[in-house]
């Protein structure tokens, strides 16, 4: 049997961080990237990628609400209950 | 049952505003969405069903807001994002020859992921790179890195299946793969 190739091998890397992939698809995923850089440097990436990625979820201004409109959307949520249904929109 | 709208916005409000602010790219816009979701959920509470799971029960909401959003302003001459039309073409052979093999090379990246002081250029970055994914693609890609939102939830949050959802992330990180390698790392090798 001719092993995968990288397009399957690529697709398998993806497919374990959502899943647990069965042990001969792990299998064919360990030899491949024996015998291939380009995949080995593609799982290196997608492990980069995670740690960026966290890293950008942590960081204010992007990664998360600020301060500011935190305390406002608090604030409205505070006067919820004489929210009627469908009230005019805000904006 | 006891739901508190305070609880959700500690809970799971950077999430949602990650979220939005990927799908509208503004800042003020993406904080509002946040408060009429969580406004929205709160009027609806009656509908919350705990099977679902309280994330995935606001995502949904705040799904319907966004393209709400979008409704409105393609109304007041506002542009509706892209739509899908590169999902027909086989995004995959952009990536991958017909014998498999990777087309555009992948490169030797720094060791590092980020320092701190680098996470906000980055993010300038990568927001480039999802703009230019079709909508289904960028949508399953945020609500998974970015918003966190695990693979069972995003499939009832964007309403496919599990294989779809495998397929959507694969091909979202090809792309954005190949695209930081070319705009942060300034490279790739062609064969
Ligand atoms: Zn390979």
């Amino acid at each position: 049997m001719i092993g995968p190739d990288c397009h399957d091998v690529a697709y398998l890397l993806s497919r374990a961080r959502e899943s647990r992939l069965t042990r001969r698809e792990r299998w064919a995923v360990r030899m491949h990237l024996l015998i291939c850089v380009y995949c080995r440097r593609y799982a290196r990436q997608l492990r980069w990628l995670e740690q960026a990625l966290a890293r950008v979820r942590g960081s204010g201004r992007t990664g998360r609400l600020d301060e500011e409109a935190r305390a406002r959307i608090r604030a409205r949520l505070d006067t919820r209950e004489e929210t009627r249904p469908n009230p005019p929109a805000d904006r | 049952m006891d739901l508190k709208p305070e609880e959700w916005l500690e809970a799971h409000g950077d999430a949602l505003y990650r979220y939005a602010l990927v799908r509208t790219g503004q800042r003020d816009v993406a904080e509002d969405l946040v408060q009429e979701t969580l406004l929205a959920a709160w009027r609806g509470r009656d509908g919350f069903r705990a099977a679902s799971g309280e994330r995935t029960w606001l995502f949904g909401i705040m799904k319907h807001k966004i393209d709400d959003h979008f409704r409105r302003t393609a109304r007041t001459g506002g542009v509706l994002p892209a739509p899908d039309e590169d999902t027909a073409v086989d995004e995959e052979s952009l990536e991958f020859g017909e014998d498999g093999s990777w087309r555009t090379r992948p490169g030797v990246w720094g060791g590092d992921p980020l320092g701190q002081a680098e996470a906000e250029e980055f993010w300038q970055e990568l927001h480039r790179c999802l703009e230019r994914l079709p909508v289904r693609l960028r949508e399953g890609f945020v609500l998974r890195e970015l918003s966190g939102l695990e693979s069972r939830q995003i499939c009832e949050v964007l309403e496919i299946s599990e294989n779809n959802l495998y397929v959507l992330l694969h091909r979202a990180r090809l792309r954005v793969r190949s695209c930081l390698e070319r705009s942060w790392f300034g490279g790739g090798e062609r064969p």
